[in-house]
């Protein structure tokens, strides 16, 4: 068995270089988006855990205002409390070193030095910790900016405050998603925050001993938490003493931040083994095509092997064994260079990328297993195919017509496969769980149904097909035709494999395109925005109400809060917020020309000036049919879980959109792609709202929006000690687009990759045939007909494949797309319009094209040069 | 009609030059129905390729119906084939994805001629083959006999000055054979045209109205057959070397 493997293999260099070479991209690629996952997650992870800290738990505020310091010494009084240390965060603090006359923003850390290291180690490049009062360790960031070493003095903006710099720390993971960082004491920070006696958060160690044991618990104590295991002494600790913190604060046990870190992985988890699925697929249909026109080849050796006793058995696991050591010998070369691959990037990227590179061994295990699997399940139909090889009728080696039942049985089992999600979508009531079957196995059968239709739908066109191209190529019709219809299957298949990219491609502009242009555009913002980190104050407002540019403001305070049996997206990965937007609603509805989609103006204000009411987002109404007069629970800070009537259903005034972009409550990542709003009366009472935060503005026309929003800033800073800045709804519009723009080329990289994994697949499927059909070439070539004709014959073959691969593709990323539509609707409640790109599709199938063309092009040189005794010995 | 010139030619068959042919001398002045015999290796099928336009010769002159085919150009090598030349190999002739009436066609489909004019000259061919009721199978549906008919019919379309033709029966019964050796006489004096066929059966020669003798390359005479049967030819074969 394994002679004749390895006689396979051996027998047809050339081509098992081509499969053995597709098999290793579809490696590297797995292997490179496996291991960038897991250093982009371990980044993400070593910032979120540095960010939470080493402590056994901590005390913030709901909705990570700041309380009174009063509440550490309390925390300090409970006897099972080791240690307690209070921290206060300040962003937006403008640092300035007069040597230089640089400047900086950054976000102060005020601690107690005594404690606070043994919560947040800190790595000192140089100098020492601080100490004493006004001292400061600044991190390489600030380091860089400020042009600053140990000893100089560093001035906060608008203030008297002085820090001595006595110490540089390491930059922490994935910097760039924060602002520097400077640590300085807490007394200091409450000095430049202008709040003496506030803190944002106590970390808190708990002494040894007790009920020490861990014990895993599905049930989290605390809100917030979803999953993972915990400490339970953690948790007794929390139960037996969360009565004596005021109502607005929480302790926070790690399983929260864990399950916040979870959520991050999961999704990138999800998305490294969509990539795996598809290119095993990819993988599998290649290999598939390669050694099923191998056999189909070697028909007359493999009846010479029956006829001389040479078991079934042993001619099929020869097929096996051939397709997995394709497989094997393409993850063993393409292992390290995915490994290498992913090193580049990294290096590309280290600013990003801190925590170091990940060698994510159990993601390039799965890589190399599924590669191998596919390769295994990809040689099964040739392994099935020689093993029915009879001796007397291959002897014969005639061609055989394909038989037409079995392009139906493809087109059967494809529409089966392809029709199984939407009938999924349709008859599941419950979106989470169809998105669950949709990943994988949805997804899957989409991709395999659709490479099966190939098969009918070359067939199908192909009398068009040809005749179109034999005009324009200038080759007999018939020729073409009868070279297209003698292998079916085969090319059908190959296209099959060469639409998965184009169909990714598709996908990718159309739900993206559309969620752009369709829903972000389509959003109504206001023409600009103002964000405070430490709330505007009345002096703030008169000045910003003063401004003649400005026709109307509306002032917010949005937080996110939890809701109770209400979630959007997936239950698993996206926790239950939404964005509590309080204000004065009147002048909010006045001022965003707001859309209603169930109840009007005069009735919703009516009810909402009654207290307890609240107007939502389309998202409630689309998602969970939730309109006028139904009631959505919110957890509040200080009445705990209540009931508020919904007013009415609005639509999107991007205030979410704003929030994201300001960065708006995001310490844990809980974003939130919902929003209810509600008075500032409600917010002050359930949510301790106390002042706004934001505030939107509509401009005059003739107003500059930058100069505008320029001029107001430099009025506000100095009555303000934290975080400013304000955008224009342009601006911010702009900044989304970009970064959207260039995730949907990171992804249409992979889409690009899949399809030179295929082209590899065409090569071999061209070189096969060739070599199947060298004779006929030379009879060909003896009767009259030029080298020319014959180039262009096969060139046409290939053209063929790539237009049966750019239709399906389409199709298939068309479906893709919608399906993504649905599942936005039902999980998210969102809505859009529909539009498939067809720049992107031209764009997509020309690639194809010149790909499919590239990868036949060596072997249709070869053919040409040969001369027609050649190719007419090739019969000896 | 036919002559080769002092015509010299090689081939690298691995590490070893082949020579196949040294200093060929031969001519066929007139139409008619002649055997070149030789045994395998004598390069019987070198000279075919050549006369064929096929291959190039190292040196020396291939001349068919006045063309000296050594000095054209590949394309026009290609057009002579196609309207001057006809070829019938030992096996395999034919497209296997095509219909017979649909391989008799090609050379002219590939020449662009109209279908008008494509369908009445097959349909004569193939009436006057005896193969009409086979014009729509595939060659896995039809004998080696009618396959050899059929290759006969595509080499005959544009009425060629020669027809060449490789070992035509090496796959075929005796029946079959005979039949096909018969037509291709016939084919000959009734369309007057040179048919040369290389063989090594002594029965095909003793159709043919002239026997060239090739051995080691070189061509070492020949003889008329007037009327020998296959032993004579055989042994008249064997006085000249072959």
């Amino acid at each position: 068995m394994w002679h004749l493997a390895t006689n396979n293999l051996a027998g047809r260099p050339g081509r098992t270089a081509l499969l053995v070479t597709a098999v290793t991209l579809a490696t590297v690629l797995s292997v490179l988006v496996a291991v960038t996952i897991g250093t982009l997650q371990h980044s993400y992870t070593e910032s979120m855990k540095s960010a939470a800290g080493a402590g056994d738990l901590h005390v913030r505020h709901r909705s990570y205002q700041r309380f009174d310091a009063k509440l550490l010494e309390q925390i300090r009084t409970i006897p099972e409390v080791e240690f307690a240390a209070g921290r206060l965060e300040q962003r937006g603090v403008n640092l300035e070193l007069s040597r230089t006359k640089k400047n900086v923003i950054v976000v102060v850390h005020g601690i107690e030095p005594q404690y606070d290291r043994l919560f947040f180690p800190v790595k000192l490049l140089e100098g020492r910790y601080i100490e004493n009062e006004d001292e400061a360790v600044i991190d390489g960031r600030v380091m860089v900016a400020l042009e600053a070493k140990v000893g100089d003095e560093l001035q906060i903006e608008w203030q008297e405050t002085r820090l001595k710099v006595v110490g540089i720390s390491e930059q922490p993971p994935l910097t760039v998603l924060q602002l520097p960082g400077v640590i300085t004491t807490l007394k200091s920070a409450q000095t430049i925050a202008g709040y003496p006696n506030k803190l944002r958060k106590i970390e808190i160690k708990l002494k040894e001993g007790g009920d020490a044991a861990t014990s895993h618990s599905a049930v989290p104590a605390q809100e917030g938490g979803t999953e993972g295991a915990y400490d339970a002494r953690i948790d007794a600790f929390i139960k037996q003493h969360e009565w004596k913190l005021p109502r607005d604060t929480i302790f926070e046990p790690p399983a929260n931040v864990r399950a916040g870190i979870n959520r991050g992985v999961k999704w990138t988890n999800l998305i490294g083994q969509i990539v795996t699925l598809l290119v095993c697929l990819s993988t599998a249909f290649i290999i598939v095509t390669g050694l099923t026109t191998a056999v189909t080849e070697r028909t007359r050796e493999l009846a010479i092997m029956r006829c001389v006793g040479t078991p079934r058995l042993h001619i099929g696991a020869s097929q096996v064994a051939t397709g997995g050591f394709i497989a094997a010998l393409g993850a063993i070369i393409g292992t390290p260079l995915g490994i290498a691959l992913a090193y580049f990037i990294y290096t590309m990227n280290r600013e990003i990328l801190s925590s170091g590179f990940i060698f994510n061994l159990p993601g390039i295990i799965q890589a190399i297993i599924a590669t191998i699997v596919a390769g295994l399940l990809g040689a099964l139909y040739p392994a099935i195919m020689a093993t029915r090889v009879r001796p007397l009728e291959a002897l014969a080696a005639r061609a055989r017509q394909p038989r037409f039942w079995g392009v139906v049985v493809c087109l059967v089992v494809g529409l089966v496969c392809v029709l199984f999600e939407p009938m999924t979508l349709l008859m599941m009531e419950d979106a989470e769980q169809a998105f669950w079957i949709y990943l994988p196995w949805g997804l899957g059968a989409t991709f395999f149904g659709y490479c099966l239709i190939c098969v009918a739908v070359l067939v199908f066109l192909a009398p068009l097909l040809t005749t179109v191209i034999a005009k324009v190529l200038r080759i007999p019709r018939v020729l073409l035709h009868e070279t297209v219809m003698a292998t079916p299957f085969r090319h059908g298949l190959t296209a099959g494999a060469l639409m998965m990219g184009l169909a990714m491609l598709v996908a990718i502009w159309t739900e993206g395109g559309n969620l752009l242009h369709g829903w972000f555009n389509t959003i109504k913002m206001p023409d600009a925005f103002i964000m405070a980190s430490d709330g505007l104050s009345p002096e703030m407002m008169k000045i910003i109400r003063d401004d003649k540019n400005l026709t109307r403001i509306c002032a917010v305070r949005a937080i996110p809060v939890q809701t109770r049996g209400v979630s959007f997206g997936v239950r698993t990965i996206t926790p239950p917020f939404t964005l509590f937007a309080a204000s004065n609603v009147d002048q909010f509805l006045e001022m965003t020309d707001i859309e209603w989609l169930d109840g009007d103006k005069e009735s919703a204000l009516k009810r909402i000036a009654q207290g307890k009411a609240v107007l939502v987002g389309r998202e409630y109404l689309i998602a969970h049919g939730m309109g006028v007069g139904a009631k959505i629970t919110l957890k509040t800070f200080t009445q705990g879980d209540q009931e508020f009537e919904i007013a009415g259903v609005v639509g999107a005034v991007g205030l979410d959109v704003a929030v994201a972009h300001f960065g708006i409550g995001q310490e844990y990542a809980e974003a939130s792609v919902s929003t209810v709003f509600g008075t500032l009366e409600d917010g002050a009472t359930y949510f301790n709202i106390e002042k706004p935060d934001l505030i939107l503005m509509s401009l005059a026309k003739e107003a500059d929006d930058l100069a505008t929003l320029e001029n107001l800033r430099q009025k506000l800073s100095p009555l303000t000690r934290g975080e400013l800045r304000a955008d224009s709804s342009r601006v911010i519009r702009k900044k989304i687009q970009a970064i959207s723009i260039r995730l949907m080329t990171v992804a249409s990289s992979l889409a690009l990759s899949s399809l030179l994994i295929a082209s590899f697949g065409v090569a071999n499927l061209i070189v096969a045939e060739i070599n199947a059909r060298r004779f006929e070439y030379g009879v060909i070539r003896a009767i009259g007909g030029h080298k020319g004709m014959l180039g262009r014959l096969i060139a046409g073959q290939t053209l063929v494949i790539a237009l049966v691969a750019c239709i399906v593709g389409t199709a298939l990323g068309v479906q893709i797309a919608l399906v993504g539509q649905v599942f936005h609707r039902r999980l998210v409640g969102m809505t859009y319009g529909w539009q498939l790109p067809w720049d992107v599709v031209l764009w997509g199938s020309a690639i194809v094209i010149i790909m499919a063309l590239g990868a036949a092009a060596p072997a249709i040189a070869r053919l040409m040069r040969k001369q027609p005794t050649a190719l007419l010995a090739a019969d000896a | 009609m036919l002559a080769l010139e002092q015509v010299h030619k090689s081939y690298q068959l691995g590490a070893q030059k082949v020579q196949a042919l040294r200093g060929l001398d031969l001519r066929i002045d007139k139409p008619g129905f002649f055997a070149v015999m030789g045994r395998s290796g004598s390069g019987k099928s070198t000279f075919l390729h050549l006369a064929a336009g096929l291959d190039r010769p190292d040196s020396g002159r291939v001349i068919v119906d006045g063309e000296d085919l050594s000095k054209l150009s590949d394309a026009k090598l290609t057009q002579f084939r196609r309207g001057r030349l006809g070829i019938v190999f030992q096996k395999f002739n034919l497209i296997s994805t095509m219909t017979a009436f649909q391989n008799a066609a090609l050379p002219a489909v590939i020449d662009g001629k109209p279908k008008a004019w494509i369908d009445a000259r097959v349909n004569e061919l193939f009436s006057a083959l005896e193969i009409d009721g086979r014009a729509q199978h595939r060659p896995d549906a039809m004998s080696g006999g009618e396959q050899q008919r059929v290759a006969i019919a595509r080499a005959m379309l544009f009425k060629p000055a020669v027809l060449l033709a490789d070992e035509p029966t090496g796959n075929l019964d005796s029946a079959n054979s005979e039949r096909l050796w018969k037509l291709l006489g016939t084919l000959a004096q009734e369309q007057k045209i040179t048919v040369v066929m290389v063989t090594h059966e002594p029965a095909a020669a003793a159709h043919c109205e002239r026997v060239f003798v090739i051995a080691d390359g070189q061509n070492k005479g020949h003889f008329e057959v007037n009327g020998l049967d296959s032993i004579g030819v055989a042994s008249r074969y064997q006085q000249l070397g072959g």
